[in-house]
């Protein structure tokens, strides 16, 4: 009877109130409920997709996951190369746990001040003559190209992954299979990129997915750094639902149901293979 | 070529750490000046001497964490325990995913409309309650590594030596488990330390976590105040990196 009250309460305390709240956000974006509702209607929903703003930031938000991945697992195997076989490192290896003590939002406000036009890296510049005024450093923040969101993704996560992947090598016996590898007649760059690469890739797959999940829900990041169009999904939400016009209320839940069932499908995916277990429990 | 990596990442790492230390120490840091008017504590002055609201807002925060962690990884140990040992555990485990992988603020927007309805929103108690239900999952998976067929094992070897129910908890389980419980009280409260999005909306500003003052200050356009609201966040961890860095290694499902 106790464990069954547990696992009521457990039921209740996780899927519960996320099911009441994608619930209320599909009964509101139909017109079933909030303030707007006077009955079934497709409206909010049509103008959620009209003018492509939604899938313009799907697809930015998207790419941002797809950039920040990349540019942050390159490195990330580069160094867990190196710190699997180095004698040396220790310090470095040390300095890779400092990002783990910075929140996103810190994070994004520090680069904003290294990376903008008035900031750190532009002021050196103009100390070493690079740039004669504000105007001559590049627009790395609230930029196009969405920069500065990248680059702090990367310096959030690239250790994280370095330390994850160099725990792996050595968990694997990497350094074993190396000497194999060599005495087989491998050369180095063999080993790395038949044996390093795919070894360390496969085994932290899940977690690696499950990054790219949590980065597609990212929110501090591209509110400080990101520009005002296109915007990120979870700033595009928020915004809708928490600012003053009602009638984008609707459109606000409209896409965080949209949302919730690309989170949903993915994680049902994740979850469906056996092998799927990124806290090794 | 590897101490040149070294170097330069190690740069790259510790760069935005000083960043937010030398803003949080200017005043007027006009362009192209490295230093404005010069290094002052005049900023940590104003917000934290003296019991200035900066100093009120770290003690909300570290109150809340903690509390929010302690909640956490009590009733993640025990509900974890029954969920482990369960036929279906494996779906069950599954359900923790969800929320958790869910973004806060997101969670925050649906839930929105039941805080209002309970008169939660704005305050400390329902910022807390809506922590708790995306931190409480996170403690659920991470003891799905503790409670596994070994320590079941230990559990009936105890009994079937004629422990109590009391003697299995407290000379077995607890300290078997210490090591876990130290990490993950650690980790839920590092998770609701860094939280921003689901305390600015349903704490609806009124609730003066770190993140949420530091956010205000920078839409003040007080980059200095916001530095030092920064620097409070982060610092004490760093402090703690350099004593215990094992509380931080397991943090393999930290998120943005």
């Amino acid at each position: 009877m106790r464990r069954h009250l547990t696992i009521g309460l457990f039921t209740l305390l996780t899927i519960g109130p996320m099911l009441a709240g994608l619930v209320y956000a599909f009964m509101y974006s139909i017109g079933l409920a909030g303030l707007l509702g006077k009955g079934f209607t497709t409206t909010h929903w049509e103008r959620l997709f009209e003018g492509g703003e939604a899938l313009a930031t799907l697809g930015y938000t998207t790419l941002i996951v797809l950039f920040s991945l990349l540019l942050a697992l390159v490195p990330a195997l580069v160094l867990a190369y190196f710190l699997t076989f180095a004698r040396k490192g220790r310090s470095f290896y040390r300095t890779l746990f400092v990002p783990l003590t910075v929140p996103p939002l810190i994070a994004a406000f520090a680069m904003f001040h290294l990376l903008n036009p008035g900031g750190l890296l532009s002021r050196f510049a103009h100390g070493v003559g690079l740039v004669q005024e504000v105007g001559d450093f590049p627009r790395l923040v609230n930029d196009g190209w969405a920069v500065g969101i990248i680059l702090t993704h990367v310096f959030l996560i690239f250790p994280f992954f370095t330390i994850v992947f160099t725990n792996m090598a050595h968990k694997e016996r990497l350094p074993e299979l190396r000497h194999l590898a060599q005495t087989l007649g491998a050369r180095p760059w063999q080993y790395q990129l038949r044996v390093f690469v795919p070894v360390v890739l496969r085994r932290a797959s899940a977690l690696i997915l499950l990054y790219g999940v949590f980065l597609f829900g990212t929110y501090e990041v591209p509110l400080l750094l990101g520009r005002q169009a296109p915007r990120a999904v979870t700033v595009f939400i928020t915004e809708k639902v928490t600012r003053y016009d009602l009638m984008n209320i609707p459109v606000g839940y409209a896409m965080a149901v949209v949302y919730m069932v690309l989170i949903g499908a993915v994680v049902t995916f994740l979850l469906r293979r056996r092998s799927f277990n990124p806290l090794g429990g | 070529m590897r101490q040149a990596l070294y170097i330069s990442t190690g740069v790259f790492l510790v760069l935005p750490v000083l960043v937010l230390v030398l803003v949080s120490l200017v005043t007027n840091w006009g362009y192209p000046s490295l230093f404005g008017e010069g290094i002052t504590l005049s900023n940590w002055v104003t917000t934290v001497g003296g019991g200035g609201e900066l100093a009120r807002s770290f003690l909300t925060s570290a109150s809340m964490s903690l509390g929010i962690a302690a909640a956490s990884t009590a009733t993640g140990f025990w509900v974890g325990r029954s969920i482990m040992y369960h036929p279906w555990r494996r779906t069950l485990i599954s359900f923790a995913y969800y929320p958790y992988l869910i973004a806060p603020v997101v969670l925050g927007v649906l839930w929105r409309f039941f805080f209002l309805q309970g008169n939660l929103t704005g305050t400390i108690g329902g910022v807390m309650l809506a922590q708790f239900l995306f931190v409480f999952p996170y403690a659920i998976l991470f003891f799905s590594g503790f409670w596994t067929q070994k320590v079941r094992d230990l559990e009936h070897q105890a009994s079937t030596l004629g422990a109590s129910p009391g003697q299995i908890i407290r000379q077995v389980l607890l300290p078997t488990a210490r090591p876990f419980l130290v990490v993950c009280f650690f980790q839920c409260f590092l998770i609701s330390w860094f939280e921003y999005g689901i305390t600015q909306v349903i704490g609806i500003g009124k609730v003066p976590t770190l993140t949420v003052r530091t956010m205000q200050f920078v839409n003040e356009a007080n980059p200095y105040y916001a530095g030092v609201a920064a620097c409070l966040m982060v610092l004490p961890l760093i402090l703690l990196l350099l004593v215990n860095r094992r509380i931080f290694a397991r943090n393999e499902m930290g998120r943005d």
